[in-house]
């Protein structure tokens, strides 16, 4: 992974930064005294704002020297205060895992403001660290915070038994997570093609096409052109449209569409070998071999 | 003995007879490639030490009565999107640029068990996409007739071996013009069979639904015997037809006496070259002097055929060409990040620009919100190409027409525009949307000495009517042979 520490994040209603000893009065007010927040975390609440404040100068502030601490606070914009905190509380560089943990005033529940501060860690993480698997854990007693794990797109894995304890004692715990390949699957479905029309000068309608449908298209393609010759590509595809476009002057309506000239049908055989046994030659072939078996780059904890 | 300038079915029977030997032909065919490849540059790959060994072979067979078909001991060249065991099969891409296939297409398996001597592999647009034969990977071929011209594509490293007098015979494959459109460019004569008659299998996929194997070669009679050895069903192109009427030689028959031919206003309007128009039409009227019923019709649709068939051809292309991805064989990038960038980097190194404009076109038209749009709509408006000819075919027994609008183009003018180089096609496309048979041959030259070709397209399955229809027309007219060749 490349760790690059708590940067400033934004989304839509909040800003996730890294706390400040001025914080001390919000935190204590907002969630770290409420005996109900602090219920599934690990640490007490805390009795003032001198403990809180303390906590910070001694422990959280240094921290952010190290290049691996990932601590946010979770500040609203509308009031301008920190309502919560999020955190890498446990990075593994060998399989280069993160696990989340987190926490919100209760005044801020029910409002997807956890959920919104989530995905955006959970991007973080995977688009700009290069984590392959971040996830998160919850006490099975505290349905809500899995909610919000779902609701990010993290994948229900397992419940870990008397695997945890937390302000109620030994609990279970419910694990979520989500791995890279999943990550790549949601950016190909969040894209999708998007071509507009336009009247040209002359009269005749133009098809324009953005970089984003060009970028799309070259997910759905594999392939990956950048640079002039991307725009060579968009401008080659929008005259290919103008001229496809030809087919709307035909009224097709109640004409099935014809694939193939003749019907076709499967074709069955018995499952048997005919061909026997050629993977010694067919393996010549193969950029990069091993064992019997083709090579390819590491795809599993990378 | 320039026994280059002879046919293939010439050829055949002069070792039959014992005049002659298969190594001994083949050595010819050797020093031709030799002689005039550095001009021409037909081919991807030749074989001359397996060919030589095979050549023995296929003499000893013959000897001992083993083979006796009239193909037998002749040498051919293989379009380079025809897999070969044991022998480079690169599409003239890099992306294939070292893949040895483990088998060997049905196609010429068959022309195997005729006694056929494989030569070595032809230059191609890359992937067949293209009408020139520019595309390719290897460098471009040039046209036999004059070195400063495409041979035509995507066929164009068969057909100008053929011209070249390289070979007797080739095999060239046919998406949407591929063998009729540099069939006449190089002046020679070429085939596209109906659709499900020769099998695909190991024909390294373009447009599925679209692609069809055939002859290439100096006469009708040629074809004739060449595609009655590829024909046949093959269980392992479950596209593969089952037919009986496929002896094709009994069709060489100069008697076109009451045969209804139709000529589509539509082929001879604006685009269509002045001297190619005068060629075809007088070839309409050798026919009409033979006994044919010559008459004008209007067939229609002919300017939806293109954009309907780029659609569908892309569609197939971005499935097709999804197994390239430097895993099994073939080009793989250097230097990548992880799987997926792999996959990436070696497609987008390993194709070229025309191929990658046809994978992004079809992935576009096949994306969800799209595929209704344009694929679907593609479809639909073949159906109605289909019956436009089927309305034909009711009426006429063939359809004559140019197989392209003007003679070969100059090299290196043809790539920047692409749609006008698609509109080359125009004639060609229609016949493999609706998966009809064609034949294209030579009918005259132009001022500037090069082949101008007409084209006859038959219902499906009566490639018969086609051919006798075509040797009937070839009888009016001696073969010429292209410069390169010695020819005038």
């Amino acid at each position: 992974m490349n760790h690059i520490g708590t940067r400033e994040l934004a989304t839509e209603r909040l800003t996730l930064r890294r706390f400040e000893l001025e914080d001390a009065g919000h935190m204590f007010d907002n969630w770290e005294s409420d005996p109900q927040v602090c219920r599934y975390l690990t640490w007490q609440p805390y009795e003032s704002v001198e403990q809180v404040e303390s906590v910070l100068k001694e422990q959280w502030l240094p921290d952010y020297a190290k290049p691996d601490n990932y601590l946010w606070a979770i500040e609203l914009n509308e009031i301008e205060q920190p309502i919560g905190s999020i955190a890498a509380v446990k990075v593994d560089d060998d399989i280069e895992a993160v696990e989340i943990g987190y926490c919100i005033g209760r005044k801020f529940w029910n409002q997807g403001l956890m959920t919104e501060a989530l995905g955006e860690i959970i991007r973080y993480f995977m688009e700009e660290v290069g984590a392959g698997r971040v996830c998160a854990e919850h006490d099975v007693d505290n349905p809500a915070s899995g909610k919000v794990m779902k609701k990010c797109g993290m994948d229900y894995e397992g419940t870990l038994r008397r695997a945890g304890r937390n302000n109620t004692g030994i609990c279970d715990l419910a694990v979520y997570a989500k791995v890279r390949e999943e990550m790549q699957e949601d950016k190909v479905q969040e894209l999708s093609a998007a071509v507009t029309k336009t009247v040209a000068a002359d009269g005749t309608m133009r098809n324009v096409i953005s970089d984003e449908t060009m970028e799309y298209v070259g997910i759905l393609a594999k392939l990956e052109i950048s640079g002039e010759e991307a725009q060579a590509a968009k401008k080659d595809m929008e005259a290919m449209l103008d001229y496809i476009d030809k087919l709307n002057e035909l009224d097709t309506s109640g004409i099935e569409p014809m694939s193939h000239v003749f019907p076709v049908s499967n074709v069955f055989r018995e499952d048997v070998v005919t061909n026997g046994d050629g993977s010694a030659d067919t393996l010549k072939n193969a950029p990069s071999r091993k064992n019997g078996g083709f090579m390819v780059p590491k795809t599993i904890g990378e | 003995m320039r026994f280059m300038s002879y046919t293939a079915v010439e050829l055949g029977r002069m070792i039959k007879e014992g005049k002659t030997t298969a190594p001994e032909v083949t050595q010819a065919a050797l020093e031709a490639v030799k002689e005039r490849e550095e001009s021409v540059h037909s081919f991807v790959t030749v074989d001359g030490e397996g060919a030589i060994r095979r050549a023995g072979e296929v003499q000893r067979q013959i000897e001992a009565g083993e083979i006796n078909g009239p193909l037998a001991g002749v040498p051919v060249a293989l379009k380079d999107n025809l897999c070969t065991k044991g022998m480079l099969t690169t599409c003239s891409s890099k992306i294939l640029y070292n893949y040895i296939p483990t088998y060997s297409a049905s196609a010429v398996r068959n022309l195997e068990k005729a006694g056929a001597v494989v030569i070595g592999k032809t230059n191609m647009d890359e992937f067949a996409m293209g009408s020139t034969t520019e595309t390719s990977a290897f460098g471009a071929t040039k046209n036999p007739w004059n070195l400063s011209r495409v041979p035509g594509g995507s066929s164009g490293g068969s057909c100008a071996a053929v011209a070249a007098e390289e070979v007797p015979y080739a095999l060239g494959s046919d998406t949407g013009g591929s063998i009729r459109q540099p069939c006449a460019f190089c002046g020679v004569t070429g085939i596209k069979p109906t659709y499900g008659t020769v099998s695909r299998y190991g024909l390294i996929a373009y447009g599925s639904s679209l692609d069809q194997i055939g002859p290439i070669a100096k006469d009708v009679t040629d074809c004739a015997a060449i595609l009655e050895v590829l024909a046949g069903y093959d269980e392992k192109d479950s596209t593969s037809v089952k037919r009986e009427d496929t002896d094709f030689t009994a069709a060489l028959t100069d008697d076109v006496t009451g045969m209804k031919i139709g000529i589509p206003r539509d082929y001879f309007g604006e685009g269509l070259d002045t001297e190619v128009k005068k060629a075809v039409l007088a070839a309409a009227a050798e026919l009409k002097k033979k006994g044919a019923l010559v008459e004008e019709f209007d067939l229609g649709l002919v300017e939806y055929a293109i954009p309907a068939y780029y659609v569908i051809a892309c569609a197939e292309a971005s499935s097709n060409l999804a197994r390239f991805d430097g895993v099994k064989y073939g080009y793989r990038a250097k230097e990548y990040e992880g799987l997926h960038n792999m996959y990436k980097k070696s497609r987008s190194e390993g194709f070229g620009a025309e191929v990658k404009r046809r994978i992004m076109l079809g992935s576009f038209v096949l994306s969800s919100g799209y595929y209704d749009a344009y694929y679907l709509k593609a479809l639909r408006v073949k159906a109605l190409i289909k019956k436009a000819f089927d309305d034909a075919f009711s009426r006429y027994d063939l359809i004559l027409g140019p197989a392209a609008p003007t003679t070969a183009p100059k090299l290196g003018e043809s790539l920047s525009d692409p749609i006008q180089m698609y509109l080359g096609d125009i004639y060609t496309i229609s016949v493999n949307l609706a998966g009809l048979p064609g034949i294209s041959l030579p009918c005259g030259m132009d001022a500037d000495g090069l082949p101008i070709g007409m084209q006859l397209l038959g219902d499906c399955f009566q490639e018969k009517k086609l051919i006798r229809a075509a040797y009937s027309f070839e009888q009016t007219r001696a073969y010429r042979h292209s410069p390169a060749a010695g020819g005038q």
